[in-house]
């Protein structure tokens, strides 16, 4: 067993300046640890800061203190002290991260949105649309719509665009917020089997997941949080 | 050492709970920075921790600051270890400001800025009218002089450079083959009475190309790349619209594959479907040939699209600086999260 993450006593709040520098603590003491081939379930009700660990651990919000230890190859890597072109290697090579809403770029085929990433690793275009061509497959998107920018596309079908973009890499470490929320029964049996084979392979898995059945098909553990001022 | 990371882990382990990192730093060989992780420290200057991008305490100094004996004392052989490593962030920069200053009359239009790009990064830098964004542009690219500071500039035999000292002559062969310069108006770049192909294959004559044959096949394959029909090679800028305008300077400034690129605004004033094409251009194009590019711009979805990196300014100072999605989805600065609150969906 290998930990991949580790945080040690993170604690995050949010500084409104707008609001005459109103303080927001969300995170504190958080002790996480994941080891590869483990799921490990973020649970909680809304506001207990859920989605702020998540990004936290992908860098995306800056730990306040505390630090995220993240297994890049050899080393492990402060996420929280970590220069911003040191977590973009750590994204490109270690850590996914799918979120909830597709963001990309206007005009992209659905097809190529999932194959770049690919292409950044240095894989030949042909090969990475044929990957990508498997995948959007196996999570039920149809092949005519593999060439059609995803904008047009319903939420369920962004969000399997999504899921096939952050599986597509195989990265050892995998960060998934919601990743059944907009799917129906079928689509969500298909994200279940891409988890246990990762799960499989050695990624590790954060995940954030209310559906019950998804999260007892996935998870090895639950990570529990509490709301900020009831841990007070 | 870590070549990636550009820090080294002390004997005690990072896992066991607190720790401290050491990494070469500083403007000399000679001078090392002491990082320790825990709360920030006004011991250290907080451009030089934003630069950085540590939230750490640090000092630096030479081997004899009182800070850096404790350090040497407590860590000996690996504090011996460091002296022959890289500076932090592994690579060397490709272009550096450091302590730029220029006032306009009473007006600070930089104060005390401190800028680093590496090689294939896209900087973009965000901010309101007048808080000096296209003043730092200028700068960095030589063709503003600040009243103190210096811009340096690493050529690919990797001398180093000082901007503002080169002759005129070098800086204007600089401007011409490893450097562009995208302007928001294409028409200051562009020679209006000559054709699209002249104003591109113009470029590649002043590198020295003399072939024509050469220069013209260059030209259309360019053109192509920009999405200009090949049927108006021949064709004078003034019968081009605003957004083909703009993809003809594009097409002029990077035929001759520079290291770096200036851009100021370049979406400005266009179409919105015009934008979204051109953007994609340019993330498309830059990430192919490993393009550099300092991004002036006042769109913070424009920054978020193509930028890795980001640096707010306000009335001259740069305020906040960082990974593009951390500071506008973690904005810290009042100013920044003023900016980043102000927007529709950026």
């Amino acid at each position: 067993m290998t930990v991949m993450v580790r945080t040690r006593a993170l604690a995050k709040s949010f500084t409104l300046h707008l609001r005459d520098g109103l303080v927001l603590p969300v995170l504190s003491g958080i002790d996480l640890e994941v080891a590869n081939g483990e799921c490990v379930v973020l649970s909680g009700p809304s506001g207990a800061g859920k989605s702020t660990l998540m990004r936290s651990l992908y860098g995306n919000y800056r730990a306040e203190s505390g630090s995220i230890l993240i297994r890049h190859g050899e080393e492990m890597i402060d996420i929280a002290t970590a220069d911003p072109r040191t977590i973009l290697a750590v994204r490109h090579d270690t850590l996914g991260y799918v979120s909830q809403f597709l963001r990309v770029v206007p005009r992209v085929s659905a097809l190529d949105v999932v194959a770049e990433v690919l292409l950044t690793r240095g894989i030949d275009q042909d090969a990475a649309r044929s990957a990508a061509r498997d995948l959007l497959l196996r999570l039920n998107i149809p092949s005519r719509l593999h060439a059609i920018p995803p904008a047009t596309f319903s939420g369920g079908e962004q969000q399997r665009v999504n899921l096939a973009r952050g599986f597509i890499a195989r990265h050892p470490i995998l960060l998934l917020d919601e990743p059944t929320a907009s799917l129906d029964a079928e689509n969500r049996a298909v994200v279940i089997s891409m988890v246990l084979d990762a799960k499989k392979s050695g990624t590790a898995i954060v995940a954030i997941c209310h559906d019950a059945d998804v999260r007892d098909a996935i998870a090895d553990r639950l990570f529990a949080m509490t709301p900020y001022q009831d841990a007070a | 050492m870590s070549a990636r990371t550009g820090f080294r882990r002390l004997p005690n382990d990072p896992l066991s709970g607190s720790f401290t990192r050491i990494v070469m730093a500083g403007k000399g060989p000679s001078q090392i920075v002491m990082v320790g992780a825990g709360p920030p420290s006004t011991s250290f200057g907080v451009a030089d921790q934003q630069r950085c991008g540590w939230r750490a305490c640090a000092h630096h100094g030479g081997r004899d600051d009182p800070v850096v004996r404790i350090v040497i004392a407590e860590f000996g052989s690996a504090t011996r270890d460091l002296r022959c490593c890289n500076p932090p962030m592994t690579e060397p920069t490709l272009l550096s400001g450091r302590g730029l200053n220029l006032t306009f009359g009473t007006i600070p239009a930089l104060a005390n800025v401190n800028v680093d790009l590496w090689p294939g990064e896209l900087l973009a830098i965000v901010g309101e009218s007048g808080s000096g964004k296209t003043t730092l542009l200028n700068v960095l690219s030589g063709r503003l002089a600040p009243d103190s500071g210096t811009v340096w500039y690493r050529d690919p035999a990797n001398h180093l450079h000082d901007v503002h000292a080169m002759p005129a002559p070098a800086l204007r062969t600089l401007h011409r083959s490893d450097w562009g310069f995208v302007h928001q108006d294409p028409r200051q770049n562009l020679r209006m009475s000559v054709s699209a192909g002249g104003n591109v294959g113009e470029r590649l004559m002043a590198r020295g190309a003399r072939h024509y044959g050469d220069i013209r096949g260059v030209a259309l394959d360019w053109l192509s790349q920009v999405e200009i029909d090949a049927d108006r090679i021949d064709d004078l800028p003034r019968t081009f619209s605003g957004g083909m305008l703009q993809r003809l300077q594009i097409a002029r400034t990077l035929v001759t594959h520079p290291r770096l690129v200036f851009m100021d605004e370049p979406t400005g004033g266009l179409d919105v479907s015009v934008q979204a094409r051109l953007l994609d251009l340019i993330r498309s194009l830059v990430a192919r040939l490993r393009i550099a590019v300092v991004l002036v711009t006042h769109d913070i979805a424009v920054a978020r699209l193509l930028a890795h990196r980001i640096a707010v300014m306000q009335r001259g100072q740069i305020v906040e600086t960082g990974l593009t999605d951390q500071v506008l989805d973690d904005p810290r600065h009042p100013y920044t999260q003023l900016l980043v609150s102000s927007v529709l969906n950026a």
